[in-house]
C-alpha cells in the first residue's frame, strides 16, 4: 500500500494567498459604507478566500492510501480528534473494480497557460474522489485510476486523456 | 473551480489598486487643474475676487493637498472635506465641469454605452462566426476570398470615415437623421415606444461601424484557429470512420475554435468603450466616450478618473470571464512556456 498526502511545502503558497486575499478584502472592508455594492462584493470575496484558507487545511490533514483493490481518503485529524462519531470527516473508500468516471483537467492562473496544477477525479461506487497534482505521488494514482476505468470499459475523454498522457513529463520522476 | 476562482481573483485585486493610483498619477501629470484654468478665464473676464473664489473651490476639493492624499481621498481610504467619500463609498466624486455629482452624471451615458456595447458585440459575434466557419472550410474558394478582402477593408477603414460615409448614407436613402442616437424632436421626449423604435433605427450605423473592425479581426481568427483544427488528425480519423461532415465540424474542430471568441471577451468589453470615442464625437452620440475625452481635456480630474476606473474594472472583469470560460471550455495542459505543479 502506498500513502500519498500533500507536503507543507507544496500547500504553503495556498495559506498565503488565503492570508493575502483575506487581509486585502477584509481592509479594504474597513473603509466601505455598510449596505453598499462594494461592501457586498469585498464580504463575498473575503468569503472565498475564507473557503481557499480552509481547504487548503482540510487538504493539510488529508491522507490517500493506494493499492492494487483501490483507494481510500482518510481525514487524518478528524480521525483523530474523533469527529467520525458526529459523521464529520468520513472516509471515502473507492474501489478500482467499481469505477464509474475519470476526469482530468488543467487549469491555469497565467494567459499563456503555463504553471497550472491538474485536478483528478474520480467517480465509483462508495463517493466522488476529487485530489490535485500538488498530491505526493499524484501521477501514480492517474495511472491507476485511467488503467481502471479503461478496465471497466468507461469512457474517458478525449482532454482526460491528453492531460494523463502529460501527467508524467510535467511531473517529472515523481512516484 | 472554486479555488481557481479564488486564485485568480487574487490577482485581480491588487491589479485594480495599481491601475487606481496609476490612473490618478496620469490625470495629474499635466500642470495645473481644472480650477487654475478656471481662474485664469475668470481673471481674463477682471472677476477681481478670482483667488479668493479659487482658494475656497481648493479646499472645498481637496486639491490643496499632496497628489498621494488627494489620490487616497479619491479612494476613500481618507476622509476629505466631506469624511469618508471616495470609491470604496460608492462616491464616484464631483465634477467640476459640470458642477454635479460623477455618478449622477454619468449613469446615463454609461447605460447608453452598455446598450450599443451589447448590440455591438452581438453584431460581431453573428456576423464574425458564419463567415469565419465558411472562409475556413471553403479554404481559397471565391467566397472565401471575398469575404477576406472583407475583413482587411474592414480593417483598414478607419471607423470616423464609414461613420461619415454612412452616417450620409443612411440620410439619403432611408431619411435617418444625422447624428444622435433618436430624432432630434424626441430628445427631451419621456422614454415610449416611439422613442425605443428612433434609437433602434439610429443605432444601426454606430453598431456596424464600432463592430466593422471588431467583426474583421474576428473573422481573420476564427479562420486561422479553425484551419489549424481541420488539419488535425483526429479530424481525419473521424471522416475516414464515416462521421458526418457538418456533425464532426460542430462537435469538435469549432469547439476548439471557439477560443479566441472567448478569449477576446476581456478585451472587447474596454475596447468597444474606449475605442468608439472617436466614433461617438462624430456621430454625436450620448455615449461615455465623448465625456471622458472631454474630462481628460478640461483636467476634470473625478470625472475623467471615474471613467478609467470603470474601463480598468471592464478588462480586468472581462478577462476574468474569459479565464474562467476557458478553464471551463478547453482544461488542456500546455508544454510550452511553463510546468504545471
Amino acid at each position: 500500500m502506498t500513502r500519498l498526502y500533500y507536503p507543507l511545502s507544496r500547500l504553503w503558497p495556498d495559506y498565503l494567498r488565503a492570508v493575502a486575499g483575506l487581509v486585502i478584502c477584509l481592509g479594504l472592508v474597513l473603509f466601505t459604507a455598510l449596505q453598499s455594492v462594494i461592501f457586498a462584493l469585498l464580504v463575498g470575496l473575503s468569503l472565498l478566500f475564507a473557503w481557499l484558507g480552509a481547504m487548503t487545511l482540510w487538504r493539510q490533514q488529508v491522507g490517500i492510501e493506494l493499492d492494487a483493490s483501490g483507494v481510500v481518503r482518510r481525514n487524518l485529524w478528524c480521525e483523530r480528534l474523533g469527529l467520525g462519531r458526529w459523521g464529520l470527516g468520513r472516509a471515502v473508500a473507492l474501489r478500482w473494480l467499481k469505477v464509474r468516471a475519470v476526469d482530468l483537467r488543467y487549469y491555469s492562473t497565467r494567459r499563456d497557460r503555463s504553471e497550472g496544477w491538474l485536478q483528478l477525479t474520480i467517480e465509483a461506487e462508495g463517493g466522488t474522489l476529487r485530489v490535485d497534482s500538488n498530491l505526493i505521488g499524484f501521477p501514480s494514482l492517474v495511472e491507476m485510476a485511467f488503467a481502471a476505468a479503461e478496465r471497466n470499459g468507461v469512457a474517458i475523454g478525449e482532454t482526460s486523456r491528453l492531460n494523463a498522457g502529460r501527467v508524467r513529463a510535467i511531473q517529472g520522476n515523481q512516484p | 473551480m472554486l479555488m481557481y476562482l479564488a486564485r485568480r481573483t487574487l490577482l485581480m485585486i491588487p491589479t485594480l489598486l495599481i491601475i487606481s493610483l496609476l490612473i490618478f498619477l496620469i490625470i495629474k501629470l499635466p500642470p495645473g487643474d481644472y480650477l487654475t484654468n478656471q481662474i485664469a478665464e475668470l481673471r481674463a473676464q477682471g472677476e477681481t475676487n478670482a483667488m479668493e473664489r479659487a482658494e475656497f473651490l481648493r479646499t472645498q476639493y481637496a486639491l490643496d493637498r499632496s497628489i498621494l492624499e488627494q489620490y487616497a481621498i479619491w479612494m476613500g481610504f481618507i476622509p476629505g472635506p466631506n469624511g469618508f467619500s471616495g470609491l470604496l463609498q460608492g462616491d464616484w466624486g464631483w465634477s467640476f465641469e459640470y458642477n454635479r455629482p460623477v455618478g449622477e452624471l454619468i449613469g446615463d451615458r454609461l447605460l447608453m454605452t452598455a446598450v450599443i456595447n451589447f448590440f455591438t458585440i452581438l453584431f460581431i459575434y453573428i456576423v464574425a462566426f458564419p463567415i469565419g466557419v465558411y472562409s475556413a472550410t471553403r479554404q481559397y474558394s471565391w467566397g472565401d476570398y471575398g469575404f477576406t478582402l472583407f475583413g482587411y477593408i474592414g480593417l483598414a477603414t478607419p471607423n470616423f470615415l464609414l461613420a461619415l460615409v454612412m452616417l450620409y448614407y443612411a440620410n439619403i436613402w432611408f431619411g435617418v437623421s444625422i447624428g444622435g442616437l433618436v430624432d432630434p424632436e424626441l430628445i427631451d421626449a419621456p422614454w415610449g415606444w416611439e422613442k425605443i423604435q428612433s434609437m433602434m433605427i439610429h443605432m444601426i450605423v454606430p453598431v456596424i461601424v464600432i463592430g466593422t473592425s471588431g467583426t474583421a479581426s474576428m473573422i481573420r481568427r476564427l479562420r486561422a484557429n479553425l484551419l489549424d483544427e481541420l488539419q488535425k488528425q483526429y479530424v481525419t480519423t473521424a471522416r475516414a470512420k464515416g462521421l458526418p461532415p457538418l456533425r464532426l465540424l460542430i462537435k469538435y474542430p469549432i469547439r476548439m475554435a471557439l477560443n479566441p471568441f472567448i478569449a477576446d471577451i476581456g478585451n472587447l468589453l474596454p475596447s468597444v468603450v474606449s475605442g468608439s470615442v472617436i466614433v461617438s464625437v462624430v456621430m454625436s452620440l450620448p455615449t461615455a466616450g465623448p465625456m471622458l475625452l472631454g474630462a481628460l481635456q478640461s483636467l476634470d480630474q473625478y470625472l475623467a478618473g471615474s471613467f478609467l476606473m470603470f474601463l480598468a474594472l471592464l478588462t480586468v472583469v472581462g478577462m476574468l470571464i474569459s479565464d474562467v470560460l476557458l478553464a471551463l471550455l478547453d482544461p488542456r495542459i500546455r508544454l510550452t512556456g511553463g510546468q504545471a505543479k
